[in-house]
């Protein structure tokens, strides 16, 4: 081939550095294979790729886009719909002047323009650039699912994620992570930042727009951390980008001022907004503490660190959730989750300081427990990657051949990260009733985990969701939370606790197993709820904690509530207190007399029921059968219901247990 | 083609019989019926062997288990009788019978499409995308409008505007081009509202077996011009009556259905009937200027559709919680314990009566 034209690679990708990072590691070895190939970054300005593309010596244009809202916000939905459409046009431009062979995008909706238009051009046959997209997480983001439909390639950092890209596009490349954040000798790194020698250094930060729940939970656990005299803390606060209401560091300034008079604060103590030699930090730390996206974690890998990682909760997919289950199942990392805290009213997520300064401190005692972490870590991180990207890339713009399919390192499939809240609440009541194995010691910290998000959610939905399902996952440290939301007494959080959170907090009690007296409290508060729904739930809650252990003796002092809802106006709670009374109640003549308003109930379910309590009344010898007899031959034995059966597929269903088959005919 | 055949054989000295709309109608009934009961066993049996059984989901306290598994797509049933039936028995080149049947197919295709997918992803919530079927009938309802309003399309000559009410002898007024926002309304409506109203044996297609009844009977008294101008005093239009034949058609294949999906049910008509049904009774409606009669003779339908509107939108959206026990409204009463052939024949009940007030408001103008 004689002399080729100049190669023009169009980079895109960003809102966060996590979108950035990888496509400047990308072009990087794009540039290291070919020194002649031109670039052009296309970003959002405001965002992360404003500053850092050009301080990697690329130029970079610009377009509009936005993350995408959801059809149910109008306003957002349509500022979403121009910026999109205008940054749609401005990318087209872009694209009919540039004239790119080779289309690299990391994901964020930053590349969404120049995507769909590169889409378009092709159609009209104006253009040829190859599209390869590059996925950080194990869940491909909305962004890059569609993307994928009009791609070329998708190259994905986790095996799991090959399988979710459309059309037989995906390959396994991993995270490319960048040279300049992995290089650093720690005792020069060391030497630089003036720390000791023998120092323990925890770096922490939040990614580089910070975190809220590490600021507050590594303030906070400074005290405990500090205590060991060779311990220094690196704090990394996090710049505030505008439009964003957190500031970091402003955040920690105020937070110091609650822990008081720590020794050692000022001169063991370091906190800043932002690194720009961030790989001398990596590179001094014994242990660091971060979030799991996966630019972060990727460094981690090179720089080979033990770990303490703090997923973000509740992101699309749970994508840094999954991040971080990956590192702890490869010995990795230990994760610390996020948990609700509602004590004064609002619910936020949080890690507790003690938690956190209790695992940190675990770390830095036990070398050997680092060097393996650490080890593991370092295998994780595999230097041929931007290489396989480079080759991937190469063949699309026809100057190599296709690269050879690397096998993915094995992983187990996860049966609770990335279920939706139906999900969850399907898999736990299945393992609940034995249909599927039940979960292990892993999962259901996971899974209570999950719970605790849903039980933050601003959506009642949701709230209502995570009640039931903190009972399910048996998650006893909720039962103050169940009952605050049960009673409605949520201190005058921003959350309203409606009628439906009401109802399933109940649901979730009974479930939960605990039975003091708070909880006989809230249940005696239920029976009285004004909803009838949470009524019906709080009789039935009674009834399910009445099958523990000595609890109908406990529940007894509430047979005089039941009795008196024996007659509510609506029937579900009638029915419900029956079944209660049916498991509590220890005398008879009250109950007997106010029985006898039920004997015509226009609701014959409420006359089974009726029937069902005296049985089991004369069965626990609260009622003598001729007082029993007498009273139940005066009720109404015509119903309005029956149950129908079908002999033929009763005859299928016991031919098909006989022949061991799972489905049945219904 | 038996329609054309007769007028051929009386031209050449032939009984005159088949020329009136009587005659054609009840016969139409009676083939529509015929077919229904003729294939129904067959489309029985192709549908269960190529796996189109319904999913129910469970809704908690109400038992569907025994539903499942039972023939999805029954509306194919009702479909292909009033084809066949329309095909022989109706003059095709009027507008009154060709504009309600392209109505009843589009909005059936929409069903079927709906169903299949439902069927594919085993799952009864999967299916058409809410706001694709909403685009798709409002779509079609202002095509519709377009037609029935433009001048020089509509078949319903100067009264394509004006409104008609029972007790009211002279129209209310013209509303002009605004007369488009009504027919998309209706249109939608009786959509969905049908295809609420199937949620239990037999449920849906007598109340509709009834509209029809009705739609049949105004058809006829707008066709006729003696009837309509110096009689009752309606509106008269011109070819009306041979609506007749075709919602005749549809009350046949009605009762035919009703011969498998009475309860136990052997088939379920699925979206694919249910919106074939409320597409054609709808266009029926607003072609014969009847749309509050529609709305009256219809009225498990308005309850079937308000108690499931209020539930969503007061209910869970802004008080979040319950409205009613359960929606729609009939499940409300199966949830109470009664048996569903109970809450079916009661229904059945409520629609007659209501039919009945409707033919009645006949009078009364």
């Amino acid at each position: 081939m004689g002399d080729r034209t100049t190669i023009r690679y169009l980079l895109t990708g960003g809102g966060t550095g996590g979108h950035v990072t990888p496509a400047l590691a990308i072009a990087e070895e794009l540039k290291r294979r070919d020194p002649d190939a031109e670039f052009l970054y296309v970003g959002v300005r405001g965002k992360a790729e404003e500053t850092m593309v050009p301080a990697a010596g690329h130029p970079i244009s610009f377009v509009t886009s936005r993350g995408y809202p959801g059809m149910r916000n109008l306003p957002a939905f349509t500022l979403f719909a121009l910026a999109v459409g205008f940054g749609l046009l401005k990318a087209l431009l872009i694209l009919l002047r540039y004239r790119p062979h080779v289309i690299v995008a990391t994901g964020g909706y930053v590349s969404a323009p120049i995507v769909f238009a590169a889409a378009v051009l092709r159609k009209l046959r104006l253009s040829k650039a190859r599209i390869f997209i590059h996925e950080q997480n194990v869940s491909l983001g909305r962004m890059n699912t569609i993307a994928a439909r009009v791609a070329d390639l998708v190259g994905t950092s986790f095996a799991e994620t090959v399988e979710r890209v459309a059309g037989g596009k995906g390959r396994f490349v991993g995270y490319p992570a960048r040279g300049v954040a992995i290089a650093g000798d720690r005792a020069e790194a060391r030497e630089t930042l003036g720390l000791a020698d023998d120092a323990k250094v925890v770096f922490a930060f939040g990614g580089s727009t910070g975190a809220r729940t590490i600021n507050r939970a590594v303030v906070d656990a400074l005290p405990h951390l500090l205590a060991d005299p060779d311990v220094v803390v690196i704090h990394g606060t996090g710049k505030q980008l505008s439009g964003q209401a957190y500031d970091g560091e402003a955040d920690v300034n105020a937070r110091l001022g609650t822990i008081g008079d720590v020794p050692g604060l000022t001169e063991r103590y370091r906190h800043e907004r932002f690194f720009d030699d961030i790989g001398n930090y990596y590179a001094a730390a014994d242990v660091v503490v971060c979030r799991a996206g996966a630019g972060t974690l990727s460094e981690i890998c090179a720089q080979g660190l033990p770990a303490v990682i703090i997923p973000k909760a509740n992101l699309p997919g749970d994508h840094q959730v999954g991040n971080a289950r990956m590192f702890v199942r490869a010995g990795a990392a230990t994760v610390a989750y996020e948990a609700v805290d509602v004590a004064r009213g609002d619910v936020i997520e949080s890690v507790p300081g003690e938690q956190l300064a209790e695992v940190v401190n675990g770390l830095l005692a036990d070398e050997a427990q680092r060097e393996t972490m650490a080890d593991r870590a370092r295998s994780l991180h595999d230097p041929a990657i931007l290489q396989r990207i480079g080759d991937w890339v190469a063949s699309l713009s026809g100057s190599g051949d296709e690269p050879a399919l690397v096998a993915p390192p094995e992983v187990a499939a996860d049966r609770v990260l990335g279920l939706t809240s139906n999900g969850l609440d399907l898999l736990l009541r299945k393992a609940r009733s034995g249909a599927v194995p039940a979960l292990d010691d892993e999962e259901l910290r996971l899974a209570r985990y999950k719970v605790d998000g849903f039980l933050a959610n601003p959506n009642y939905i949701q709230r209502a969701r995570g009640c039931r399902m903190a009972g399910l996952s048996e998650y006893v440290d909720r039962c103050p939370l169940l009952i605050a939301f049960a009673t409605g007494r949520d201190g005058g959080g921003k959350l309203r606790q409606w009628p439906i959170v009401r109802r399933d907090a109940f649901v979730g009690l009974g479930n939960l197993g605990v039975l003091d007296d708070d909880v006989i409290d809230a249940l005696r508060a239920g029976l009285d709820d004004s909803y009838y729904e949470a009524r019906f739930e709080a009789a039935n809650a009674i009834t399910r904690l009445s099958m523990s252990a000595d609890g109908w003796g406990k529940l007894a002092v509430l047979q005089d509530a039941l009795q008196a809802r024996m007659t509510d106006r609506m029937w579900e709670p009638r029915v419900a207190c029956l079944k209660a009374l049916a498991e509590v109640a220890t005398s008879a003549d009250s109950f007997v007399r106010r029985a006898r308003a039920l004997h015509f109930d226009p609701v014959w379910k409420v006359r089974a029921a009726l029937f069902r309590t005296y049985q089991r009344l004369v069965q626990r010898g609260v009622l003598t059968a001729d007082v029993a007899r007498d009273e139940v031959s005066q009720v109404l034995l015509t119903s309005t219901g029956y149950n129908s059966e079908y002999p033929i597929k009763q005859a299928y269903n016991e031919l098909l247990d006989v022949l061991g088959s799972e489905e049945g005919a219904g | 083609m038996l329609y054309e055949l007769f007028l051929l054989l009386e031209e050449m000295g032939g009984p005159a019989l088949f020329r009136f709309i009587t005659t054609r109608s009840i016969f139409a009934f009676l083939t529509a019926f015929a077919i229904s009961l003729v294939i129904g066993p067959h489309l029985i049996r192709f549908l269960y062997r190529r796996g189109f059984r319904s999913h129910e989901r469970s809704y908690g306290s109400i038992d569907t288990s025994s539903k499942a598994g039972t023939p999805l797509l029954g509306g194919i049933l009702i479909i292909i009788a009033v084809i066949a039936t329309t095909l022989l028995w109706c003059d095709l080149d009027n507008g009154f019978v060709i504009v309600p049947l392209v109505a009843g197919l589009y909005f059936g295709a929409m069903g079927l499409w709906d169903d299949i997918a439902k069927v594919r992803y085993r799952d009864a919530d999967r299916g058409m995308s809410r706001s694709l079927k909403y685009l798709g009938q409002f779509g079609f309802g202002l095509a519709l409008a377009v037609y029935l309003l433009h001048p020089s399309l509509t078949p319903l000559g100067d009264h394509a505007s004006l409104l008609y009410a029972p007790l009211f002898k002279v129209n209310l007024m013209n509303l002009g081009w605004l007369y488009a926002g009504l027919i998309v309304f209706m249109i939608v409506y009786s959509v969905n509202a049908v295809n609420f109203a199937d949620g239990m044996d037999g449920l849906a297609i007598v109340p509709a077996l009834f509209l029809m009844l009705v739609m049949a009977a105004f058809a006829y008294v707008h066709g006729r011009q003696d009837y309509a101008e110096e009689f009752l005093f309606y509106a008269y239009l011109p070819g009306a009556g041979e609506l007749t034949v075709l919602a005749s058609a549809f009350a046949g294949a009605a009762v035919g259905f009703l011969w498998f999906n009475a309860n136990p049910a052997e088939i379920f008509m699925g979206d694919t009937g249910s919106m074939f049904l409320g597409g054609a009774a709808g266009t029926m409606a607003v072609m014969l200027k009847e749309e509050i009669v529609f709305i009256i003779a219809g009225g498990i339908f308005v309850v079937e559709i308000a108690s499931t509107a209020a539930q969503e939108w007061v209910g869970f959206s802004i008080l979040k919680r319950r409205i009613l026990p359960r929606a729609p409204i009939h499940h409300t009463f199966q949830h109470r314990g009664l048996s569903e052939s109970k809450v079916v024949v009661r229904f059945w009940i409520v629609a007659a009566l209501l039919a009945a007030v409707a033919i009645v408001t006949m009078r009364f103008r």
